[in-house]
C-alpha cells in the first residue's frame, strides 16, 4: 500500500467531517486533489480496507450488558449463530476456540428485554449451556488501528 | 428521524457528495441532513463520524477474546492491559462460579508472536487467563440510536 493510501486511512479513522463537501476539506489536509483523494477512497472501499464511514455513537450509560458464550451442538453450531445474528440487540457473533464456542454481546434498554431474548436464545434447539456474563464496567473502548506498521 | 439512523448504520454513501447523495436518499436537502447530523452532535448522540477499517486486510491476522482472572494488584493491571495497543475492548464483568474469569480483553495481533508477547506480559501480571481465538466471524459491531 503507498504512504498516501495509508494517511488517508489514518485521518479517516480518526474521523470524517461533517460538513458540506467532506472530501474537499479532507484532500486539503492531505494536500492532494479532491478528485485523487476520491478515487482512493473509492478503491479502498472497494478493496475492502474501508467497511463503511459510520458514526460513533456516545455509549448509553442506561444500557444493560452482556457477553454471551453458548455451548451447542456441533452439527447445529453455524444455524444458532444464524439465529442470533437476527437479533438487532445482538453484536460481535463469533465462533470461538472453546467448548463454549458461539461468542456475543447483548445491548437492551431494559431489564425485561435482556431477559426476554435470553429465554428466546436458551429456547433455540441444540443449545445446551449458556455463560451470561453482564458488564460491570468498561475500561477501554477504542477500535482505531495502527495504521503504519 | 429513524430512517436516517438506520441509513447511518449502514453507513454514509461512497460518493463524492455522501452528504448529498444522504439526502436524496431521504429525499430532503443536504442542508437537512447536516442539520440534523449537527443536532444529534449537539446533543451528544453521536460523538464523531469515521470510517471503520478492516483490521485484518490490515494486516491483524489473530484475534482472540481473552478471558482473565485477576484478583491481585487489580489497578496495576488494568492499567497495565489498557496501555496496550492492541487491546481493543477491556471489561469487568459478572462472572459465574464454573467460568470465573471476571475480566474480558479483545485483542488483534498481526501475528501468533505478538499474542504470545501479551501473554507473558499477563504471566508478569501473576494473571490467570483463557485464550478465546476468533474462528468465525457472524457480525462485528453494530451499535443503533
Amino acid at each position: 500500500m503507498e504512504m498516501i493510501d495509508k494517511k488517508i486511512l489514518a485521518l479517516m479513522q480518526e474521523a470524517f467531517p461533517v460538513v458540506s463537501d467532506p472530501y474537499l476539506e479532507l484532500s486539503k489536509k492531505l494536500g492532494i486533489s479532491k478528485i485523487e483523494l476520491f478515487s482512493r477512497v473509492k478503491a479502498l472501499y472497494d478493496a475492502g480496507y474501508i467497511l463503511k464511514i459510520s458514526p460513533k455513537y456516545a455509549r448509553n450509560t442506561k444500557a444493560i450488558g452482556a457477553l454471551i458464550a453458548l455451548e451447542v451442538e456441533k452439527e447445529l453450531e453455524d444455524k444458532i449463530a444464524e439465529a442470533i445474528n437476527n437479533y438487532e440487540e445482538v453484536s460481535h457473533n463469533y465462533i470461538r476456540d472453546s467448548d463454549y464456542s458461539i461468542w456475543f454481546t447483548i445491548s437492551t434498554t431494559s431489564a425485561k428485554g435482556f431477559e426476554n431474548i435470553i429465554s428466546k436464545i436458551r429456547e433455540i434447539k441444540g443449545v445446551k449451556n449458556m455463560l451470561i456474563l453482564s458488564s460491570k464496567k468498561l475500561y477501554k473502548l477504542n477500535v482505531e488501528f495502527e495504521v503504519y506498521d | 428521524m429513524i430512517k436516517l439512523a438506520t441509513i447511518l448504520n449502514k453507513g454514509l454513501p461512497i460518493t463524492e457528495d455522501p452528504y448529498g447523495s444522504l439526502a436524496e436518499l431521504l429525499n430532503t436537502s443536504k442542508e437537512e441532513i447536516l442539520k440534523e447530523i449537527n443536532k444529534l452532535m449537539a446533543e451528544n448522540k453521536i460523538i464523531k463520524f469515521r470510517a471503520e477499517l478492516d483490521y485484518e486486510k490490515l494486516g491483524y491476522k489473530v484475534s482472540a477474546l481473552i478471558a482473565m482472572q485477576i484478583s491481585i494488584n487489580i489497578e496495576r493491571a488494568i492499567d497495565d492491559i489498557c496501555k496496550v495497543k492492541n487491546v481493543t475492548h477491556f471489561y469487568e464483568r459478572e462472572s459465574p462460579e464454573s467460568f470465573p474469569y471476571n475480566f474480558y480483553a479483545m485483542t488483534h495481533f498481526k501475528n501468533e508472536s505478538d499474542l504470545n508477547a501479551f501473554l507473558d506480559k499477563l504471566n508478569n501480571l501473576e494473571i490467570n487467563y483463557k485464550v478465546l481465538k476468533t474462528l468465525k466471524k457472524y457480525k462485528r459491531g453494530g451499535t443503533k440510536i
